[in-house]
């Protein structure tokens, strides 16, 4: 910190038009890049759009891209990152304004999943559950949606595969209803198919990102592969199928 | 448009693709020159890694009956797979850092759709093993007594890493009660789900130090075995 000053770039206008405008402001003890933010539209650019709400790392708002990594804006403290600090929004998704992503497609996935492959209750399920039941998907429900495992995952922000792959939130969402102890529904064909699950190719980009640290990779993808693959790309199985009917 | 590799990164993202590349490239070299080489796999009580069933024969080296286990696992294994898009083909390079355009399917099509037989080859991996540990046991014979040498402990130290490597697989880890719901009521797969999950977390640790330690046993023996080097004997 030059003279008590932190500088930060930070992206401005719409994305072609767009530009990274430099601010220097006061660095504070404790100082996150948040906090910087907040200072600049108030004291400095008053018509700054920033998405922000419970500055604690749960509600996923302020989401965004720091020195080219996906972080959340209200948990990257100042002190460790090179300086100037760059600023800019989620660039997989369509671009609003300043630090702004339009991020709808989230919600519109999930509507999408919770009405074709919801929840779906075993007949008679006995609902006190004991606690290796709901050891993975205790897990799985740490997901904030801040979407920072979206931005980062290169299927998406690279090739923009938005409408056959439904990215790793999802995916990690998916493993929740999957390895639910007192769930029936069987959703494998619709994760080949529709989710598009074997696009990911396990790059672990999105487990780097989480903030909630979920080993979305390790934990959610991979096992559910493993189940698609049961299913449907393991040809001793397939017989097996086949010859005895039901599950193998 | 933003050219390849374009990145906001500031850190040395470029570091970890170029390291692992570079080893992951050698080690390839490396394993097939020695295994179409076909001598210098046998010193002493020493048997090299890369070669588990020495059969004489005169038309082909006797690595290339075994040399498809290794490699298919290693080639399908979840982890050596992030190694390989990050690394060789760049896709992506690191994570947020442009890539080179292609028409990307992933692994759902061909030829990565058949990443998926990574299970098959995870069984005769299994059945490597216990071979990897007769031969590792047979190192520290020597004419028919208890020794050690050098070489030993590299073969030693290969079987424990081959055998972390294998049982630290994610495609074991989901054999052993990946696919289970409802644990309570499998408290036996449970407890093998969880001692797998735990070695699971090192699968990419394991994978390295197993890659590594098979080639440095290999060389050892291969130098021994030319006369390059001699033995270094503990006891």
């Amino acid at each position: 910190m030059k003279n008590g000053e932190v500088t930060f770039l930070v992206f401005r206008g719409e994305r072609e038009k767009g530009i990274f405008k430099e601010y220097k402001i006061p660095y504070q003890e404790g100082m996150v890049v948040l906090d910087g933010i907040l200072y600049i539209q108030s004291k400095l650019d008053g018509d700054m759009a920033v998405r922000w709400n419970c500055k604690a790392a749960k509600c996923g708002s302020c989401a965004a891209e720091i020195n080219g990594k996906p972080s959340l804006m209200c948990k990257t403290k100042v002190k460790d990152l090179e300086q100037p600090i760059k600023v800019e929004p989620m660039r997989a998704y369509p671009h609003i304004k300043d630090l702004v992503s339009d991020t709808s497609w989230n919600m519109k996935t999930r509507r999408n999943m919770i009405q074709k492959i919801g929840f779906s209750p075993k007949k008679d399920a006995n609902w006190r559950m004991k606690d290796q039941d709901i050891e993975k998907g205790r897990e799985f429900r740490a997901c904030i949606e801040c979407g920072l495992c979206l931005d980062t995952c290169h299927v998406l922000r690279e090739h923009k595969l938005f409408e056959k792959f439904i990215g790793p939130a999802y995916l990690t969402f998916a493993a929740y209803l999957e390895t639910h102890p007192m769930d029936s529904a069987n959703r494998l064909k619709w994760l080949k198919e529709e989710g598009g699950i074997m696009y990911c190719n396990i790059t672990k980009c999105c487990t780097e990102a989480c903030p909630e640290e979920i080993h979305i990779t390790d934990n959610a993808i991979i096992p559910l592969k493993e189940r698609v693959a049961d299913e449907f790309f393991d040809p001793i199985r397939m017989i097996a199928r086949k010859i005895f009917g039901g599950k193998s | 448009m933003e050219r390849t590799f374009s990145t906001s990164r500031t850190d040395s993202w470029w570091v970890e693709t170029l390291v692992s590349a570079s080893v992951f490239v050698l080690a390839i070299i490396y394993s097939i020159v020695r295994a179409l080489e076909g001598k210098f796999f046998q010193w002493g009580p020493y048997l090299s890694p890369l070669y588990p069933f020495p059969i004489e024969t005169a038309w082909i080296s006797p690595a290339m009956f075994t040399m498809w286990v290794p490699a298919g696992f290693r080639i399908t294994c979840y982890f050596c797979r992030r190694v390989y898009y990050r690394s060789v083909f760049a896709d992506p390079p690191a994570c947020m850092v442009r890539e080179p355009k292609r028409n990307y399917k992933g692994e759902s099509a061909f030829p990565y759709i058949l990443l998926n037989l990574h299970r098959y080859f995870l069984f005769f991996a299994i059945l490597f093993v216990p071979i990897h540990w007769f031969h590792a046991i047979k190192s520290f014979i020597w004419e028919g007594s208890f020794g050690m040498g050098l070489g030993s402990i590299l073969i030693l130290a290969d079987s424990v890493f081959l055998t972390l490597y294998v049982l630290s697989c994610h495609s074991f880890r989901h054999l052993s009660g990946g696919r289970i719901d409802n644990y309570s009521q499998n408290n036996a797969r449970y407890k093998i789900w969880k001692f797998v999950s735990s070695l699971n977390k090192n699968h990419g640790f394991f994978f390295w130090v197993s890659l590594i330690s098979v080639i440095v046993a290999d060389l050892y023996i291969r130098l021994l075995s030319s006369g390059t080097i001699n033995e270094i004997r503990i006891f």
